[in-house]
């Protein structure tokens, strides 16, 4: 590659980037199916600008591909000439970009990643209300150009005016010269499920107030998350803010119960809407040590399989808001995380104390409170500081016990027909209600027992 | 394959016996990638190891590894005790923990037969064997292609699917997106999935190959059949890119079962006596003997033989009452 080093003073080092470093080097940092979120992020957050907040009502993304061609459009603002122009396009985010409140993209890495993740030719059209503009790259030349520095770096706007249709706006970005890897995932028979479940989970706050994610012509729908609420099961619900030098970051954490399925288990946490984590079990939530005392090695999880916990952070100032610049974990090293660690970890120490009791009594009066609790959608909580539970004070079940035994299936076979039973289950129930009733046991409830 | 020989008489299946009959001369047609009888055969014989006898008679393959996923003393000694040669050596586990023993530097035919239906454990020998296998190997995979059991309750076609896949990641996107399976639908699906994998496999294996030298892999055969449960069976030749020739000189397109697309071969049994398949084998083109019209048998019937009559086995089981 024919690029010029700047002469050295005498006591410096060159420390200057190069494109490789960016087109090449940066990309292994993130996986392919996260390319794509991170471009739908940067649609998101100019529908978040355009609408003032949290409001996606009527902004559309669409994405489609073929064998040799990527796109994404939104009808979102658009990108201004002069955003473009100034740092749209530079390669990390400059200090005096035009701030973007509650944006999900603050690196000045993501659409440019994305795009060299995806292939060798690329082409950005943005309308806003007023004007219009593209840019144009072939890697393969924009590579093999010569200069200077890297302030010296520049990508042609091919086309720049004035819009004559304000409806018309909004950005679309088309990608090909594909890369192998993109050419197999898009020949692919199941690579729009995998995406459009990706894009559920990523950005289901968004998609669950209005935005419309489109798929090859599939739309993507989201399911609001929810908890088990009740009057006797009350979960964790509260915000906080902080001020993490000198700016302002919204914590809402919410800790309870939800369906005994492992694989949701763990903390869910979200920044701006979107999410990073997801089922999270391991040290870097707490998981560990609130469960045992910091083991190394995790535990078995099984009792504690209802647990779900949710964080969802928000700010203006999206560089204090913990994530990696993949947006697919923690930045655990965060202030803003780091101050909220204490709250996470007894708020789970309140749920798995009272998943320990759940688990000692299965049968028992809180399992009725958990039976007997709905799922209630999370934006739908009331605050309540701290978890809280009752034993279920409605009508128990008579207690149940199975008897389990063998016996010669020809033996089986005929007290079957003399019950004129249908199952085996049945010839045990009918024998033991016949014990029962000959006997004159006097222990027979209201309702009867279910006979295995 | 686990037991499943306790339920279903092999020998008695007369579309399980064609398919053998059609997979044999498919295999036959190897001979451009290297001798035939120096491929190993890799399958899962049950007791009657039907395949394997066939297999061998025919092709002549040699050596020949049979799996069979019991950890029975008493059920593994009935398998020794049926073991029709002597080349055939038995494998007692799962086939996901036993074919990684194998050494796969032989070129192999390997037919996984599965009794069960589509599972995340059939998915992860397609994958293996797709890293694994030599140029010039045959990939056979038989699975039972219904969705209905009854132990998965008031679930949804998509959700049953999805759960024995292990992750909706598996699923074509047209079908996640439609939200169901139709029943005449599932052997598509199936045969889509198994695929994809495949590819993914042989996509991994040829990452930072240089062009000419990857691999890549053809359907030869996708055959649709019912001898009490609905099966289907599909069939691709691996191969190196640089083998294109000598795949072109296998002729696979010229076999009257070759299906290199979604749409099957239906293998039908006719319902005739053998008397009447011994009268319609008669007839020839010409009419010498007698012309097939003349016969007071179904047309549709004759037509089902005559897909199939080159493949009918010749051997049958009298029932003795």
């Amino acid at each position: 590659m024919p690029e010029k080093s700047p002469p050295l003073e005498s006591n410096t080092v060159n420390a200057a980037p190069t494109k490789r470093f960016f087109i090449s080097v940066l990309i292994k940092d993130i996986n392919f199916m996260d390319a794509i979120v991170e471009l739908v992020d940067n649609s998101v957050d100019s529908a978040r600008t355009g609408s003032g907040g949290g409001n996606f009502a009527g902004t559309v993304i669409d994405i489609d591909h073929t064998e040799s061609e990527f796109s994404i459009s939104d009808n979102a603002p658009g990108i201004s000439i002069r955003t473009a122009k100034n740092s749209a396009f530079r390669f990390g985010r400059p200090d005096d970009a035009p701030s973007n409140p509650g944006a999900v993209g603050e690196f000045g890495v993501g659409m440019k990643r994305a795009l060299f993740k995806m292939g060798r030719h690329f082409v950005v059209s943005s309308a806003t209300a007023e004007e219009y503009f593209s840019v144009d790259v072939d890697v393969d030349e924009w590579e093999a150009q010569t200069e200077t520095a890297p302030n010296g770096w520049t990508f042609v706007m091919r086309t720049a005016g004035t819009n004559d249709d304000p409806a018309k706006k909004g950005t679309k970005i088309v990608v090909d010269k594909l890369y192998d890897y993109a050419i197999e995932e898009f020949k692919s028979v199941n690579f729009d499920t995998r995406l459009i479940a990706i894009l559920k989970e990523a950005h289901a706050n968004s998609l669950t107030s209005g935005l419309e994610i489109i798929v090859n012509k599939t739309a993507v729908s989201a399911i609001p998350a929810t908890i088990l609420s009740s009057q006797e099961l009350l979960p964790i619900s509260y915000e906080q803010v902080l001020d993490i030098s000198g700016k302002e970051v919204r914590v809402r954490i919410i800790a309870g119960v939800g369906d005994p399925l492992l694989a949701d288990a763990g903390w869910y946490v979200y920044c701006n809407g979107r999410q990073i984590e997801k089922a999270e079990k391991t040290e870097r939530t707490g998981w560990n040590s609130a469960i045992d005392g910091g083991e190394t090695v995790p535990k078995p999880h099984w009792q504690f399989r209802r647990f779900r916990g949710y964080l969802f952070f928000e700010s203006d100032y999206q560089d204090v808001l913990p994530w990696n610049t993949t947006k697919t974990g923690l930045d655990v090293e965060a202030p803003a995380y780091r101050r909220i660690r204490a709250d996470m970890s007894s708020a789970m120490l309140q749920v798995i104390d009272f998943l320990n009791q759940l688990d000692s009594e299965p049968d028992g009066p809180l399992a009725a409170s958990v039976a007997a609790a709905p799922r209630v959608e999370l934006t739908n909580l009331a605050p309540n500081p701290s978890f809280s539970f009752k034993p279920s004070t409605r009508p128990q079940r008579p207690k149940q016990s199975r008897i389990s035994y063998l016996m010669n299936s020809e033996m089986v076979e005929a007290v079957k027909e003399s019950l004129g039973a249908r199952s085996n289950p049945e010839v045990g129930k009918q024998t033991f209600e016949y014990y029962v009733r000959e006997e004159g046991i006097d222990c027979v409830p209201e309702e009867s027992v279910d006979g295995q | 394959m686990a037991n499943s020989f306790r339920k279903i008489d092999y020998r008695l299946r007369p579309a399980k016996a064609v398919e053998r009959r059609m997979m044999a001369e498919a295999f036959l047609r190897l001979r451009p990638f290297g001798s035939i009888e120096s491929y190993r055969y890799v399958g899962m014989g049950s007791v009657y190891f039907s395949d394997f006898s066939l297999f061998h008679g025919l092709c002549g393959f040699d050596p020949m590894i049979s799996i069979e996923w019991t950890d029975d003393a008493k059920i593994q000694k009935r398998f020794e005790l049926n073991v029709p040669l002597g080349n055939i050596e038995l494998l007692f586990g799962h086939s996901n923990v036993t074919l990684p023993t194998l050494p796969w530097d032989l070129r192999s035919v390997v037919w996984l037969d599965y009794d069960g239906s589509l599972g995340k454990e059939v998915l992860t020998d397609v994958r293996y064997l797709a890293a694994k296998m030599q140029p010039g190997s045959f990939l056979a995979v038989s699975v039972n292609a219904s969705l209905n059991d009854t132990d998965e309750g008031s679930k949804s076609s998509l959700q049953v699917l999805t759960d024995r896949l292990g992750s909706i990641g598996k699923i074509p996107s047209h079908v996640a997106s439609a939200g169901a399976i139709k029943a005449r639908e599932v052997a598509a699906v199936y045969r889509e999935i198994l695929t994809q994998e495949l590819l993914d496999g042989i996509n991994d294996r040829n990452a930072g190959r240089p062009v000419g030298q990857k691999l890549c892999f053809e359907q030869v055969f996708f055959f649709r059949y019912e001898d009490g449960a609905p099966m289907l069976s599909l069939g691709w030749v691996i191969f190196d890119e640089g083998q294109r020739a000598s795949y072109a000189q296998c002729s696979f397109h010229t076999l009257t079962f070759y299906k290199s697309g979604p749409d099957p071969f239906a293998i039908s049994p006719p319902l005739l006596t053998s008397t009447e398949l011994r009268e319609v084998s008669r007839c020839d083109q010409d009419g010498k003997y007698r012309k097939i019209e003349e016969l007071p048998l179904p047309p549709s019937e004759v037509d089902k033989f005559q897909k199939l009559r080159r493949y009918w086995p010749i051997t049958s089981y009298a029932e003795m009452t």
